[in-house]
């Protein structure tokens, strides 16, 4: 185990090198054009062996992936905001067609207007596309989650992003341990998938599938998503076997007793440590819950992080609009039919970048603490006025 | 009643929608009413070679810089790359596809230089078959189909004797083309390698004569190729007035060492090759000269080159103009009684037929007059054979005569006058003497369809003007006109070749076919198609640089 100071976009670079991809097809996109930048390198000096395909468009970086990925080729991209709005078409494709490609998505607003920085709607705005969706706190996780990705995309043969705010963790370094290619390569085995496209014994793939076939093959999508939460979260406890670390899909973070729990995901997550933190060393009984794993949802592991809590705080760095934040909308449709009916709190706040500090989330449980229920189904923080 | 349940697992079935049987059998080959098929069809040039040369393939080896290969290719079927260089009027340029886009390819330019850094080289000529227990072959007259036809039997191992009655063998490419088109140590040098090839020549054997001619009953088979030597009588009233001869006799005079200065006016009468060559001869022995023709200049016979050349050397051009007479005192030509001509409608050669204008008689002052307006064979020669036929030996394609064993080529026989024409005669007279004594029958060759610019995709070629080495006409010395190509420039001359009716394995069907039903063997260089998967479309054939692909109809099913 070698440990070096990256930012979170070498972090991704060194997980795809060390689970052998053997195509990676990019375009690159700020701020995710350090993944693929320093994975050209690593091609180019012989460190991975990979066909790196320079490429004019995300569109065609992923459609080289499928590809890739249809003739048995492990196959990586990794893009962000506009760059994987761009891809729509062939992301529900790569499902369709089974292909279990690991993408890494730097979340980024989304235009008009012009915007940089980290916004989860490009990649919440591709939900219901089919993929995996992982959200990452730090950089650690970012590099132990894309190799996890692999491992679980290609068991339930479905396609897999990871998750990461632009900036705050793409452009940020912190220490991040990097695992000796024969511990990844023991955890991870080559991909293998039984049905691949070769000139030696050709099938033809998604062909015209009619009305008669076309919703079984969707079915059969449903049940692979449904299948791969368990699948992920046996691939993280032999992660944490092999590696020493965990990530759970659904952490709670002392959720025990807590009447009061904040739920978020990415690096609102890390900063709310702080404000938990703060708030139980006075005597307060408050908890965090950290959705890792997004899609497929993992209904039964957040039902029971929050099945004590008299009220639940969402803070959603997202929105649908006309109906709210996209995470609070899932954790109602999950809590819906629960018995204690705990009084939802859905938070919008850090859009287009905007900061989370300590005191905003502090000031979001107050703000539930004070609150009997809220005042809306959608409350925004820090809007000026 | 339709089922509704939660789904437990999903239902059963690939993952993906894929075929579980190969694809193999899903081929669209039987879609296909037309089939694909890679030929070699014989390009313009290749067709139009009097000497049979493959101008294509070694063209091919120049524009890859394999002047080894080049040569040899040249050698396959022609001896005189070099001579051929210069003297050869190329009609395989007038032929070249390439004329469809920009210019002909300099092919001469590049056989010469071919020859000349061959021999910068030392590149030997290929072995040749061992001496075999063939019976001796003899030749009558070292010109060129003599030459050609000792040449392509002593490379089949048959013992050759070569007689003429010169001093010196090569014919008309000796005694008629002036130095400065042919200089003489070209000329010697390509001779020279039949001598190596153990060529036996015998000088000054002639073989019409009556007494003291050579004994040839000995020879297993005789070509007779004594050319076509003397020139035709004009049968303009006054001939014998000094100062009228025969262009050829001039030619003749210059080429074994003569050549007196000639002073005053000096009028040409012709218009092929013979004519220009008499009058750039004069022209350089000091005489002022006008070539008179009876037709138009522009429907002379001589290559336009030439006619462009003797002009730049001052020599002047008047058309329509036929003699009547000659006329003179004292017993010398004082000048020419010309009629004013017109054309009138096309003849035979399609060419405007010369009528004259009545009442236009006029004379030409002229000190010198020298008629150049055909040459014909020495038929006296050949009373021994009784062979002449209208003033030609008769014989077929492989020169074969009426009586077996006697062979006849080059102009004797064909009366077409170029050195092209001779060495194909003498090539093909080595092929029928070869049969004879064998015993063999001969096959003609099938008569391939040419391949024409519709045949070819002209996208693929970049115009690039064609390469023209650097020629100097001077009037004042008989050394070469025309200046050689650099090998470089020779190489990328060659590379304007477009190729025609020959694939160079440029991929373009390969990287078109929609099907992958090119299957390209990288070992061989050929293309295969897979026809299980061909549905006839026809792309490969369309783009095709190069007329390589042909489509032809399946038969119905």
């Amino acid at each position: 185990m070698t440990t070096k100071v990256l930012e979170g976009t070498h972090a991704i670079s060194w997980a795809v090198q060390r689970s052998r991809a053997a195509v990676i097809a990019a375009y690159p996109i700020t701020p995710s054009s350090g993944v693929v930048e320093l994975l050209a390198e690593m091609c180019a000096d012989g460190r991975l062996d990979a066909r790196f395909v320079a490429v004019e468009s995300e569109h065609s970086a992923l459609a080289t992936c499928a590809g890739a990925s249809q003739t048995g080729m492990r196959a990586f991209t990794a893009t962000s905001s506009h760059g994987l709005l761009y891809m729509h078409e062939m992301l529900h494709w790569c499902v369709g067609a089974r292909l279990p490609i690991v993408l890494a998505n730097v979340n980024r607003a989304v235009g008009s207007p012009w915007n940089i920085f980290a916004d989860q709607n490009d990649s919440l705005s591709q939900r219901d596309t089919g993929w995996l969706q992982y959200y990452c706190e730090d950089n650690q996780e970012v590099l132990d989650t894309i190799i996890q990705a692999y491992k679980v995309a290609e068991r339930v043969l479905l396609p897999a992003m990871v998750c990461l705010d632009a900036f705050f963790l793409s452009h940020t370094s912190e220490p991040v341990s990097i695992p000796e290619p024969h511990e990844v390569d023991a955890y991870l085995p080559p991909f293998a998938p039984d049905y691949f496209l070769s000139p030696d014994e050709p099938h033809a793939f998604g062909g015209l599938s009619a009305a008669d076939g076309y919703m079984e093959l969707r079915a059969r999508i449903d049940a692979a998503m449904r299948h791969a939460e368990q699948v992920a979260e046996e691939a993280d406890e032999e992660f944490g076997r092999l590696f020493g670390r965990r990530h759970p899909l659904v952490e709670a973070y002392k959720t025990d007793d807590a009447d009061i729990v904040l739920v978020a995901s990415g690096t609102v997550a890390g900063t709310a440590r702080e404000v938990i933190d703060a708030r139980r060393a006075r005597g307060e009984r408050v908890g965090l819950v950290k959705i890792h794993l997004f899609r497929p949802f993992p209904f039964t592991p957040i039902r029971r992080a929050v099945s004590g809590a008299k009220k639940i705080a969402i803070i959603d760095r997202n929105i649908s609009f006309g109906h709210g934040g996209i995470m609070a909308s899932e954790l109602r449709s999950a809590m819906c039919a629960h018995p204690l009916a705990p009084a939802i709190f859905s938070f919008i706040a850090g859009l287009g970048g905007r900061d989370i500090t300590p005191q905003t989330i502090d000031d979001v449980v107050a703000h539930t603490i004070q609150q009997e229920q809220p005042e809306a189904d959608t409350l925004w923080v820090g809007l000026k006025e | 009643m339709v089922s509704i349940k939660p789904l437990r697992s999903g239902p059963p079935g690939t993952p993906m929608a894929v075929s579980l049987r190969s694809t193999r059998e899903l081929a669209t080959g039987n879609w296909r009413t037309f089939r694909p098929e890679r030929v070699e069809r014989p390009s313009p040039c290749n067709l139009d070679c009097p000497a049979g040369t493959d101008v294509r393939a070694f063209l091919q080896f120049a524009a890859e810089g394999d002047v080894a290969r080049a040569w040899h290719t040249i050698r396959r079927h022609n001896p005189f790359p070099d001579i051929c260089g210069r003297a050869c009027y190329h009609p395989c340029e007038l032929a070249c596809n390439r004329t469809a886009l920009d210019e002909a390819v300099n092919i001469h330019a590049i056989e010469r230089a071919i020859a000349s850094e061959a021999s910068r080289r030392r590149i030997g000529p290929e072995p040749i078959a061992a001496p075999a227990l063939a019976p001796r072959v003899g030749i009558v007259g070292a010109g060129p189909a003599g030459l050609s036809c000792a040449y392509h039997l002593a490379r089949r191992g048959y013992p050759v004797t070569v007689f003429d009655d010169n001093v010196e063998p090569g014919g008309m490419l000796r005694y008629g083309i002036p130095r400065y088109r042919l200089p003489r140590r070209t000329l010697d040098r390509e001779i020279a390698m039949l001598s190596r090839m153990g060529i036996t020549f015998i000088s000054g054997a002639h073989v019409g004569a009556t007494r003291g001619a050579p004994d040839l009953s000995s020879y297993a088979a005789l070509f007779l190729a004594i050319g076509a030597q003397r020139a035709k009588r004009s049968r303009v009233p006054g001939e014998s007035f000094r100062g009228v001869r025969s262009g050829l006799d001039l030619l003749r005079e210059v080429n074994t060492g003569g050549g007196a200065p000639i002073v005053g006016r000096t009028i040409v009468i012709g218009g092929g090759n013979t004519a220009i060559d008499a009058a750039r001869v004069a022209r350089r022995l000091g005489a002022d000269v006008t070539i008179a023709y009876r037709r138009s200049t522009s429907d002379m016979p001589a290559h336009p080159d030439e006619i462009a050349q003797a002009r730049e050397e001052g020599i002047d051009f008047v058309q329509y103009v036929a003699p009547m007479k000659f006329v003179g005192s004292g017993g010398r030509l004082t000048g020419i009684e010309c009629q004013r001509m017109r054309p009138g409608e096309p003849d035979a050669s399609g060419r405007p037929r010369p009528e004259p204008i009545p009442g236009s008689t006029f004379t030409i002052t002229a000190d010198q007059a020298l008629t150049a307006i055909g040459e014909e064979v020495d038929v006296a020669t050949l009373h021994r054979f009784a062979l002449s036929n209208g003033g030609r030996l008769r014989a077929d394609r492989w020169g074969r005569t009426s009586r077996a064993g006697i062979f006849a080529g080059g102009d004797a026989a064909t009366g077409a006058g170029t050195v092209a024409e001779a060495i194909g005669s003498g090539r093909r007279a080595a092929d029928g003497i070869d049969a004879h004594v064998q015993g063999r029958d001969l096959v003609k060759e099938g008569t391939a369809e040419r391949v024409g610019p519709p045949d070819l995709n002209l996208f693929y070629f970049a115009p690039h003007p064609r390469a023209i080495p650097p020629s100097v006409p001077d009037p004042r010395t008989f050394d070469e006109v025309v200046a050689g190509l650099g090998w470089p420039q020779a190489m990328a001359e060659a590379q304007r070749c477009f190729t025609c009716g020959a694939c160079t394995a440029c991929d373009n069907c390969y990287v078109f076919c929609p099907d992958a039903a090119i299957v390209p063997n990288r070992a061989t260089g050929a293309y295969e198609v897979d026809l299980t998967h061909c549905k006839g479309c026809g792309i490969c054939a369309t783009e095709c640089p190069r007329g390589a692909i042909v489509l032809r109809p399946e038969e119905q099913r």
